[in-house]
């Protein structure tokens, strides 16, 4: 009897040891965290980067960051397994290659879990050369008409958020302009920042959108062949002094104003446990709390913006829908590309 | 004044011995090792990061020696062509020396491409602009002239080879609007991003080696004879005469690292076409001639140094290696653009400084033991071709983060190589097609995006002219190389 007590005992005591580690599915993972491009300058890698840095400490797991591209990482939620050992963190070029008929129908975002958002990144800009004949995106069709054979060539990524940014424009102008003057904004698709910098600096594009943060010292230069200035936000960020779409009178045929800042989201493979969609709820909870946290996001001009995946899925569906009107109705980028 | 101790030397040594295990094991490369390392630099400032990951460039970009030279396959895609050479070498027992001739060929690269990076960077920033699409794809143009230089004798076929290498290279998504091209639609998911270098290249190159050897029977021979009974050792005497071979491939290296986006590959393929071209003997290229070494081992790490130059003067990448130091710093809150050496003039000293410190560690490092590691060529076939196939394996498997398709690509263009050897089509050539492919139609469809498609902008530019007459040169000199070289041979045998 007394034997079977201290053996009762001793469970208790493992089981109040044991009992964390189990409320962590997460606990001592290998977590391969996949993100939509393969570059590791851009503000994908640099978000995805600080958040499992954090998180992986808040969850105990070993995350690691694996910039495999846009394609992949939409195949790789397809394929892997709900185990928590794959994970994706990607911004709104998750729904808008569906949306945009880049990538499949079988990617679309009911095809995976939402998990948290865990971060937001309001400077999405459109930058043109220093000496360019405008200042500001609104300009640029009042150039046009002064100027019958000029084209403005803007460079922008197919299915990505520069996309939805280009169309916003090109809608406004041949509502207000009218079509004529909307076919002479022509669209160079590019790649990477830095391919849009080289397609700048060469004279291939006269607009390109970038992150603000990755164009913002060219801006600060005088040499001519690499002088930039920004001439539009797709939103306002606090401290900046670039006019957004909504400061320069850029709507919608509607009238409404656009907005649209990069919402960076957990995505999960198809059946994640819900135990674990919690668990990473509750960790980056506490994380987007923590101010060292903050202060790295601070210092690359982004931001911590949690929402619980129940919230972010609320979201992130709203906002897929809202924008699926624009989408449909702007002409295919096969027609607008020079 | 640079901060620098105990610590930072730790970090520079750490960094230079795991970049040159990265570099010298085929499937990993010296991205892969600054990949890897990033999350390691929370844990200290940036100053001393700085030294681990400048460590881990230099020791990357070197290693690729080891195994081009011992066992011909080269550990990267950059060492390609020290295979060409090195591994002729060390089959007639002269693996030491043709892995010290390397070793100091990268150090002298590497450190004329310091003093370039520590001189010339603004003024080269100002020349690197010049080159805009038009002109990177007429470099590439010009690396692929090589093919010309390398097929001697069999022209034609090997000119049909590397655009075979090409076509393979476009195989998969493109880019600009997402399309699959020459993609089975079964085999979409997998050639997304097309067939990876890496396999393709330990297929090519240990694969076929080994499929040979199988053909004939895996005799108790081994690769060489002993080592300390070698035909010919090195001495520093090695290098008398070769000033102008060490001088013109660094300065290539640069300056092909000064162009964003123009690989370590091409620095080294150009190098030595460039070496062959101007040689006295180009005959003796390919058979162990030590001049070859020298330009491509000189080139590769010359690179180093360029490739920071528009990373550090403009904000722009170099290669894919500096692309991942942008991270590095931006995750520090550091600002990578035409502003960096201006707002940042402590840490440009420390890049400098850790750079020179890095290729003289690499160098003290690789010299000395290397006839330990050469050693590993005293096994006999039979042990040590198993654990080649092992390490291809596991190198094809890590290549692109475990993805079993891309073992599948090794065996597959394993087998397709040694077709190739059997209906006399060359390989290297359809390597050099294949790793240039990409760039070429890159930079071909970026020169006439700005245009609306039009062709003339290859001709407008007067940049673009000079390399015209460069690429046009090269292959006239390679033709007219190849027909003496007939001639020559025909009267001897009339003799």
């Amino acid at each position: 009897m007394k034997l079977s007590r201290n053996i009762l005992a001793a469970l208790l005591v493992i089981a109040a040891f044991a009992a964390p580690v189990f409320a962590n599915p997460f606990q001592g993972q290998n977590v391969r965290v996949v993100i939509g491009s393969t570059s590791t300058a851009g503000d994908s890698y640099l978000i995805a980067e600080t958040v499992s840095r954090h998180l992986g400490k808040a969850l105990g797991a070993n995350m690691k960051v694996d910039a495999v591209g846009a394609a992949v990482a939409l195949d790789t939620m397809q394929k892997a397994r709900p185990d928590g050992k794959t994970i994706m963190i990607f911004h709104d070029m998750t729904y808008l290659g569906v949306s945009f008929k880049a990538y499949d129908e079988i990617y679309r975002l009911e095809n995976m879990e939402i998990g948290p958002r865990v971060a937001q990144n309001p400077g999405a800009a459109w930058a043109a050369r220093k000496d360019a004949p405008y200042n500001t995106m609104a300009e640029i069709p009042g150039y046009l008409k002064a100027n019958p054979d000029a084209k403005v060539r803007m460079a922008c990524e197919a299915g990505g958020v520069s996309h939805i940014g280009f169309i916003a424009f090109w809608k406004w102008v041949e509502n207000k302009y009218g079509k004529d003057i909307a076919d002479r904004i022509v669209v160079i698709v590019g790649g990477s920042t830095s391919d849009k910098i080289q397609l700048l600096i060469d004279g291939n594009a006269d607009v390109i959108f970038a992150d603000y943060t990755s164009l913002l010292d060219y801006t600060k230069v005088d040499d001519k062949k690499i002088a930039m200035k920004f001439v539009g936000l797709l939103d306002n960020v606090e401290g900046i002094d670039v006019p957004s779409y909504a400061d320069q009178g850029i709507t919608l045929t509607d009238g409404s104003e656009f907005r649209f800042s990069k919402d960076f989201l957990i995505y999960l493979p198809k059946n994640f446990p819900a135990e674990m969609i919690k668990a990473l709820d509750d960790a980056m909870k506490t994380v987007s709390e923590d101010p060292q946290f903050k202060g790295d996001m601070a210092k690359m001009s982004y931001r911590g913006s949690y929402l619980n995946s129940a919230a972010a899925k609320e979201f992130i569906y709203k906002k897929r829908d809202s924008l699926q009107g624009l989408i449909d109705s702007a002409p295919s980028l096969d027609d607008l590309v020079m | 004044m640079i901060d620098f101790g105990l610590t930072h030397i730790i970090m520079a040594v750490t960094g230079v011995v795991v970049g040159i295990v990265f570099g010298a094991l085929p499937g990993m490369t010296a991205t892969m090792a600054i990949a890897v390392f990033l999350p390691l630099t929370y844990a200290y400032d940036l100053h001393v990061s700085l030294f681990l990951l400048i460590g881990l460039y230099v020791g990357g970009i070197s290693g690729g020696l080891i195994p081009a030279i011992l066992v011909n396959i080269p550990g990267t895609p950059s060492s390609i062509c020290t295979s060409f050479d090195g591994y002729p070498m060390a089959k007639r027992g002269e693996g030491s020396r043709a892995l010290r001739l390397g070793i100091t060929a990268s150090l002298i690269g590497g450190l004329i491409s310091l003093l370039v990076l520590f001189l010339f960077t603004p003024p080269l920033a100002r020349i690197a602009l010049r080159f805009s699409a038009v002109e990177k794809f007429l470099i590439i143009l010009f690396a692929l002239s090589v093919i010309a230089a390398l097929s001697k004798g069999n022209m034609v076929t090997g000119i049909f080879a590397g655009f075979l290498g090409v076509l393979v290279a476009l195989i998969g998504q493109f880019a600009d609007n997402n399309r699959m091209r020459m993609v089975p639609d079964f085999l979409s998911v997998y050639l997304r991003s097309g067939f990876q270098l890496l396999p393709v290249l330990i297929g090519l190159f240990a694969l076929v080696q080994i499929f040979r050897e199988a053909e004939g029977g895996m005799r108790d021979e081994r690769i060489n004879a002993d080592l300390s009974s070698e035909v010919r050792k090195f001495s520093f005497k090695d290098l008398k005469g070769q000033t102008v071979n060490l001088i013109r491939s660094a300065l290539i290296g640069t300056f092909v690292g000064i162009l964003p986006g123009v690989g370590g590959s091409a620095a080294s393929l150009l190098s030595y076409s460039q070496a062959k071209n101007f040689s006295k003997h180009p005959e003796q290229y390919g058979t162990g001639c030590i001049d070859g070494l020298i330009a491509s081992e000189t080139a590769n790490n010359g690179l180093t140094g360029g490739a920071l130059i528009p990373l550090l003067s403009l904000g722009i990448p170099g290669d894919s290696t500096t692309a991942v130091l942008v991270g590095a710093f931006m995750l520090q809150g550091v600002q990578v653009g035409p502003l960096f050496i201006t707002n940042n003039l402590d840490l440009w000293h420390v890049i400098l400084f850790a750079l020179l410190l890095c290729n003289f560690l690499m160098f003290f490092i690789m010299f000395y033991p290397i006839k330990h590691i050469a050693s590993v060529i005293r096994l006999p076939k039979y042990r040590i071709f198993p654990v080649i196939i092992l390490l291809c394996v596991v190198g094809a498997y890590s290549a692109n983060n475990g993805i079993m398709f891309d073992v599948w690509t090794m065996l597959l263009f394993g087998v397709l190589g040694y077709f190739f050897v059997k209906i006399k089509l060359p390989t290297v050539p359809f390597l050099i097609g294949f790793i240039l492919g990409d760039d070429l139609e890159k930079y071909f469809v970026d020169s006439i995006k700005g245009t609306g498609g039009s062709l003339s902008v290859f001709f407008t530019r007067p940049m673009a002219w000079v390399i015209w007459g460069l690429i046009l040169a090269s292959i006239a000199w390679a033709v007219y190389d190849a027909r003496r070289e007939k001639k020559r041979a025909s009267c001897g045998g009339v003799a």
